[in-house]
């Protein structure tokens, strides 16, 4: 294993033949947002194996960060912006702002995620959000958001408009690599919340950290 | 918690044994009709059948049991594997607890906030203040290409205006004009021998030739004309052709025939 602190100049590892077999499938990969854990065992282990050559690479060319990052004891990598800006992705077309419907179901997964701590898998069927949305500390909430109407219960017609918000927000964050979908078209959603849901810790990391000032300019920004 | 789990791993290892011994009894039970049947050496036709009966009984209670402590195999193993993620997920949780508690109780607070933050739209979830939106790298490579090329493309079809060519198109109509003008006169030839043969019943050929030659200073006309006529000898019964085998030279032209009559 190279030293870490030894500068590659050069691009020479990209005509191994591990690295030629699977540079495609890694650089697509990446570049679309996936956060690759040991899950794509064949691109995560060539990866690995590289790691600061693939560092060197993304950030002379495309001035963008590969992350190696670990939660929950997996670990995982993905391609984040520098300090500096967007790097070569600062065209609106090549980076995504997470929608609030993302925003709002990624951090119920990442609380999820800790209701199953226990889980070796934490696999995630429709019941279990429904069970949420029904019966958690929090239902209110969910069912004024999501219904806009607070009921004990609700009819088919308005669970089928819910359960496909929710699905095309899990396939959409399937291709991030945050959970893994395991129910195919037309059948009942069920998922794997991988580890790389935390990556919403890293992106909130400000937030957390100075948790209280956040909400007070939350506030301040309500009452201007 | 744990402590009932590990009781519970006791008596599940206690159950793989006498499992395992279980289906070993069985299985000599199966072996217990081979021998007998080999033993007997008589394979009298009774024995046989009744042997064969019972064989497949116990076969089948074998099968049946091997499948069921499979499936408990596999529960068995999951649950196992099950008990010591709990048990490390525990152990971690020992060694970071505060860490974890306040990571934990950080992380109840900014999906508390969220959901505050929430509210339900026409258009979809909307947040009713500041809540920060974050961004990730979204770059789709897309590598688009035809893989089975079986079609031409169709051709556009453009009208293209071409700039009239004057000189050509009068030069064309001049053509024209002509030709049209040297059918006609082909067409009056004809008339006009018509109505000689009509008038003197007879019509000489090379006469005819020299004549149109003299006036009109056209072989191709005195050439038709004297075609035309000779074809009307066929489409008419009442008119002859008279070949006789002497060679006509028509004056100024260098063109031979022989002596030729059409009469009536």
């Amino acid at each position: 294993m190279e030293n870490e602190n030894y500068e590659i100049s050069d691009y020479s590892f990209l005509s191994e033949e591990s690295v030629e077999k699977y540079f495609a499938d890694i650089n697509i990969l990446l570049l679309s947002g996936k956060h690759i854990d040991h899950k794509y065992y064949a691109e995560y282990t060539v990866l690995e194996s590289y790691e600061s050559q693939w560092r060197n690479f993304y950030g002379n060319l495309y001035r963008l960060n590969l992350v190696a990052d670990i939660s929950d004891r997996s670990r995982y990598y993905y391609l984040d912006f520098t300090e500096n800006g967007k790097g070569k992705l600062s065209d609106s077309s090549r980076n995504k702002e997470l929608t609030e419907l993302q925003t709002l179901i990624g951090l119920t997964l990442l609380d999820m995620y800790y209701q199953k701590y226990f889980d070796e898998e934490k696999i995630i069927h429709w019941n279990d959000i429904k069970t949420q949305i029904l019966e958690s500390d929090h239902q209110e909430a969910y069912k004024r958001i999501l219904f806009n109407d607070i009921r004990d219960s609700y009819d088919e017609k308005e669970w089928s408009t819910v359960e496909n918000k929710f699905g095309k927000t899990i396939d959409s964050f399937d291709k991030l690599g945050w959970v893994e979908k395991q129910s195919g078209r037309n059948e009942e959603l069920v998922f794997e919340i991988r580890p790389a849901i935390h990556r919403l810790t890293k992106l909130y990391q400000d937030e957390l950290h100075n948790f209280e000032s956040f909400i007070q300019q939350l506030k301040n920004d309500e009452m201007l | 918690m744990f402590r009932k789990f590990g009781e519970r791993a006791e008596d599940i290892t206690e159950a793989i044994i006498s499992k395992d011994q279980f289906l070993g009894n069985l299985l000599n039970v199966v072996d217990h009709f081979y021998r007998n049947m080999e033993d007997d050496g008589k394979f009298n036709t009774d024995n046989v059948q009744k042997s064969k009966s019972d064989w497949e009984k116990a076969q089948e209670i074998y099968t049946d049991i091997r499948e069921f402590f499979t499936s408990v195999d596999s529960k068995v193993y999951i649950i196992r594997r099950q008990i010591n993620h709990a048990s490390e997920k525990l152990t971690e949780l020992q060694e970071q607890f505060s860490a974890r508690a306040f990571f934990r109780i950080q992380i109840k607070k900014i999906h508390r906030t969220v959901l505050e933050s929430s509210q339900y739209t026409a258009e979809g979830v909307k947040f009713n203040n500041n809540f920060p939106l974050k961004q990730v790298v979204y770059e789709t490579v897309r590598m688009l290409y035809p893989r089975y090329y079986k079609f031409e493309l169709p051709k556009p079809n453009i009208i293209v205006n071409v700039e009239v060519d004057e000189t050509y198109e009068r030069n064309e109509k001049q053509k024209i004009a002509k030709e049209i003008n040297r059918q006609q006169i082909i067409n009056q030839w004809v008339d006009k021998a018509k109505d000689i043969l009509e008038n003197k019943s007879q019509l000489s050929i090379d006469e005819l030739m020299n004549s149109i030659m003299d006036e009109e200073k056209d072989l191709s006309i005195a050439y038709q004309v004297a075609s035309r006529m000779t074809a009307y000898t066929s489409e008419n019964n009442e008119v002859f052709i008279d070949v006789e085998q002497k060679i006509i030279s028509l004056s100024q032209q260098n063109l031979s025939l022989w002596k030729t009559k059409i009469m009536k």
